[in-house]
């Protein structure tokens, strides 16, 4: 339900040369941070941890999913205005 | 000479019954979610939201967060008995029986909805029923219980009332409103896991997988740290959108770095003595990050 794109624009304060630089700063932040989540949670799932395969996958989907939305919320965001 | 009646029940006096009933929506974390309701009402506003549709969305919002708490209280109270910091909340001391406590959430649900759709709007209606299913549904009876990212996952639920807020004022979400919703998601893992560490072993006690409870202590405190980097990043992401400025970014990064700080000093010192400042100051941190939103520094 994204309905349109109407970021309330702070007068003079969000021309593209900021807006890039928030984006290298959430990038910076967000990457790193990101990439050692999904190691941590796939070697949880080697190690055999969480009971059967099943479940073993449903772990993996849940922490996937917050990593996805994170993906997708930066492209929208970068693509917004 | 003095008497004792003997075999008569104390009299109940209606303000702690009162009290009890006002103990089973968790008034504190509500006032939390709160804020951010209202912070995401005056970005959509762009300024002074409607006085009337602000209070009655705090006020629906309320009813709602509180209703699902309540059956929260109803649905954990055989754990809740199993853990120091519950044992003496009003369903599991035997002062509010279960089925009131559940009715009591239900009422509070159904007043919710009804206030919001017919004073505000049904998006807005629809958002606060959507958190609370979320709340009880999915967090409490499915999650929570079941897998160590319950609270990752479950957090969505508490994501919820900046949506609510900004349905509220504008009708309709937009991709700020949905970036308000990502801030609380983001926070919520290292802001409960800090918590979760304090009681480790009330958790262990009672089974749920909670973090800390079935990884341990170090692989907490890295998640904590990992979590909070990402979430000062989605921070800055209404900079990225367009929806905030530059004033609003310094603050953003002034926010976090502290957060930053004591996430990166639990990770490092042994033993968890960070892991209540990381608690309180999360609480700060949320509170201020949408003041600031709100003012739109």
């Amino acid at each position: 339900m994204l309905a349109g794109h109407e970021p309330r624009v702070v007068p003079g304060a969000v021309g593209v040369s900021a807006r890039a630089l928030a984006l290298a700063l959430a990038l910076a932040l967000i990457v790193p941070a990101a990439v050692a989540i999904a190691a941590s949670a796939r070697r949880l799932a080697r190690a055999g941890a969480g009971g059967s395969a099943a479940a073993r996958r449903l772990d993996l989907l849940y922490a996937a999913a917050p990593l996805a939305l994170l993906a997708a919320l930066i492209a929208l965001a970068w693509t917004a205005a | 000479m003095a008497t004792r009646a003997v075999g008569v029940a104390p009299a109940v006096r209606p303000w702690s019954v009162a009290a009890d009933y006002a103990r089973l929506t968790k008034p504190r974390v509500v006032s939390l979610l709160l804020v951010t309701t209202a912070g995401a009402m005056f970005v959509a506003a762009a300024g002074l939201p409607d006085a009337w549709v602000f209070f009655w969305t705090l006020a629906g919002g309320y009813l709602a967060a509180g209703g699902a708490n309540a059956i929260n209280h109803y649905i954990d109270r055989d754990i809740d008995g199993l853990m120091s910091r519950t044992t003496g909340r009003p369903v599991v001391a035997g002062r509010v029986a279960p089925a009131r406590a559940l009715a009591f959430g239900a009422l509070l649900g159904g007043a919710s909805a009804i206030l919001l759709g017919t004073l505000v709007n049904w998006l807005a209606a629809g958002l606060a029923m959507a958190g609370l299913v979320l709340y009880v549904g999915v967090y409490t009876l499915w999650l929570k219980r079941s897998t160590t990212h319950n609270i990752v996952i479950g957090g969505a639920a508490g994501a919820v009332p900046p949506l609510v807020g900004w349905a509220a004022v504008t009708g309709e979400l937009s991709l700020t409103a949905w970036l308000l919703f990502a801030i609380v998601f983001y926070w919520t893992p290292p802001h409960f896991w800090a918590l979760a560490l304090v009681l480790r072993t009330d958790y262990q006690a009672a089974g749920v997988p909670m973090l800390p409870a079935v990884r341990g202590e170090a692989a907490t405190k890295r998640q904590i740290l990992l979590w909070t980097l990402v979430m000062v990043g989605v921070s800055v992401l209404p900079v990225v959108s367009g929806a905030a400025g530059l004033g609003y970014l310094a603050v953003a990064l002034a926010l976090g770095a502290p957060f930053v700080a004591m996430a990166a000093r639990l990770d490092r010192d042994a033993g968890i003595a960070w892991a209540r400042p990381v608690f309180s100051y999360s609480l700060i941190y949320l509170a201020l990050l949408f003041v600031a939103l709100s003012v739109g520094v």
